[in-house]
């Protein structure tokens, strides 16, 4: 990026554009005038506000992150060792490559339909979740693995470098930033996929449930500030990844 | 002191993968024969890509030949203690340059006995300072003479050498030898340098061995330099005579 675009300038800009959405939404709504179909700015700001102090919503907030939480490390773990298996092993790769690209691509309705058939309420996210996620961090693990530097591998074989320390020393921080970017990546579609997930199994206490039920009592206003916080949310636990990942050495040499 | 001559016999290699009726040509050696000395340093000079870096892979261990055998101390015993300086510094960019220095002395020392040769080594080739630096807080000097602390550090009877001064400056060049000479003498092990440089060749080889740019390698020539290490310089009469023998072998 050129030097004349400095930091203050693009956060102005991106401010500006927030401002000017937010102005184009407000003349809509007055255009409109029924909260029903598009409540104003000001009325969502009011729910979410008000949506903020009750302990419904910390209730649905916690329990919808530690859905999130429990379908992120399950994935990870799967996805570790799937992707480790698939990288080092042609068999294992062509074994697993199908079972991933078949729930790639399936669509995300029937993973959830299904789910609901086959379990509880509160697990149907998670597995949903499961299902989206372990193929992107197996992926990732497997591209990570099978770049490892040849050099390094050189290297390990001529000091006798032993299989454990190799793998702490080498495998390990030369798959990191794919781990990484693959759990980078996830966050944001844990929180779409777990939330359209509560939205049809309808757990007692989820921000998806709390959606529907304002959808369906035409309270556009509370439908729009649960987002608003499921979007904050989302962008929250991107950020808190992203300071844990902070200041790790794996720059390539 | 025990022997540690590096013998390789009837060595046959080609990267091709067929092994009945190749061309002669697409043989890289074949039944090729030669003999470093124990706790000397040969250097193998030759043109770019004339089969000096397979041949360091093949006593290394990271190629094997197709027909005959690399042996060590005069024995048929295969050795696989080596230490390589490559052509580039190779540092694990996540480690700390003692934690580069103690990773391959792992299966040899235990903790205590680790950390103290990493430090004394570090400190030998003057980076007692930035032990806890990482490789890329370094200059590419530094970091070469990171890699020249590792090769030492490293208990191996054979330091192989593949064109490691190849990407600095002349005047680094110059006082990274100088570095590895001063190390060498002190503590004498087999050492095998692959360069084309002539001057280099000159400066820190007890032999040479030319390889000609063919297919199959033949050895063109052999020169032996017997003028002390720490005596050497590039205007003596010897270093001389040397050079301008190996420039019209190679011109």
């Amino acid at each position: 990026m050129k030097a004349s675009f400095s930091r203050a300038k693009i956060v102005f800009i991106s401010v500006l554009s927030a401002i000017v959405f937010i102005l184009i939404w407000k003349l809509v709504s007055l255009r409109i005038g029924t909260d029903i179909i598009l409540p104003s700015p000001e009325t969502v700001l009011l729910r979410l506000l008000k949506i903020l102090i009750s302990v419904k919503f910390w209730f649905a907030v916690g329990a919808t992150a530690l859905r999130i939480l429990y379908g992120l490390v399950i994935s990870f773990i799967v996805g570790f060792f799937a992707g480790f298996a698939c990288g080092k092993n042609v068999y294992a790769n062509a074994i697993l490559s199908p079972i991933i690209s078949i729930t790639r691509t399936t669509p995300v309705m029937s993973i959830i339909l299904l789910a609901m058939i086959w379990f509880k309420t509160d697990f149907v996210p998670v597995f949903v979740s499961i299902l989206m996620i372990f193929p992107i961090i197996t992926a990732n693990v497997s591209q990570g693995v099978k770049n490892i530097d040849k050099r390094f591998i050189e290297l390990g074989q001529v000091y006798h470098i032993g299989r454990f320390d190799f793998f702490i020393n080498i495998t390990l921080p030369s798959i990191a930033p794919f781990v990484f970017a693959g759990l980078r990546s996830s966050i944001g579609l844990a929180w779409k996929v777990v939330i359209a997930a509560e939205v049809l199994s309808q757990p007692i206490k989820a921000i998806g449930t709390n959606l529907q039920f304002s959808q369906m009592n035409l309270e556009t206003a509370d439908v729009i500030a649960w987002t608003v916080a499921a979007v904050i949310l989302g962008r929250i636990s991107e950020r808190i990844l992203d300071f844990v990942v902070r200041n790790k050495r794996w720059e390539s040499p | 002191m025990s022997d540690h001559t590096i013998m390789l016999d009837n060595i046959t290699f080609s990267y091709s993968d067929r092994t009945d009726n190749i061309a002669e040509s697409s043989y890289v050696f074949k039944n090729f024969n030669i003999e470093f000395p124990s706790d000397k340093v040969s250097v193998i000079l030759g043109p770019s890509g004339c089969g000096k870096t397979t041949l360091l892979n093949i006593i290394g261990g990271l190629l094997s030949p197709l027909e005959g055998k690399v042996s060590f101390n005069n024995t048929t015993q295969t050795s696989d203690n080596f230490s390589i300086l490559f052509q580039e510094p190779r540092l694990l960019p996540w480690r700390t340059i003692r934690k580069n220095v103690e990773i391959v002395l792992k299966s040899k020392f235990d903790k205590q006995l680790r950390r103290e040769t990493a430090e004394h080594y570090l400190s030998l080739v003057g980076l007692k300072d930035s032990m806890n630096l990482y490789p890329s807080e370094l200059s590419g000097g530094m970091r070469q003479r990171v890699a020249i602390a590792r090769a030492f550090a490293y208990p191996a009877d054979t330091i192989l050498m593949d064109e490691p001064f190849q990407a600095l400056d002349i005047k680094l060049k110059q006082e990274l030898r100088a570095l590895f000479t001063k190390l060498w003498v002190e503590d004498k092990r087999t050492a095998i340098l692959v360069t084309h440089d002539i001057n280099e060749a000159v400066m820190l080889g007890d032999e040479i061995f030319v390889f000609a740019g063919e297919r199959p390698v033949k050895i063109a020539g052999k020169f032996v330099n017997d003028e002390p290490h720490m005596n050497r310089n590039s205007e003596s009469k010897k270093s001389n005579i040397i050079q301008k023998k190996l420039y019209s072998l190679l011109a």
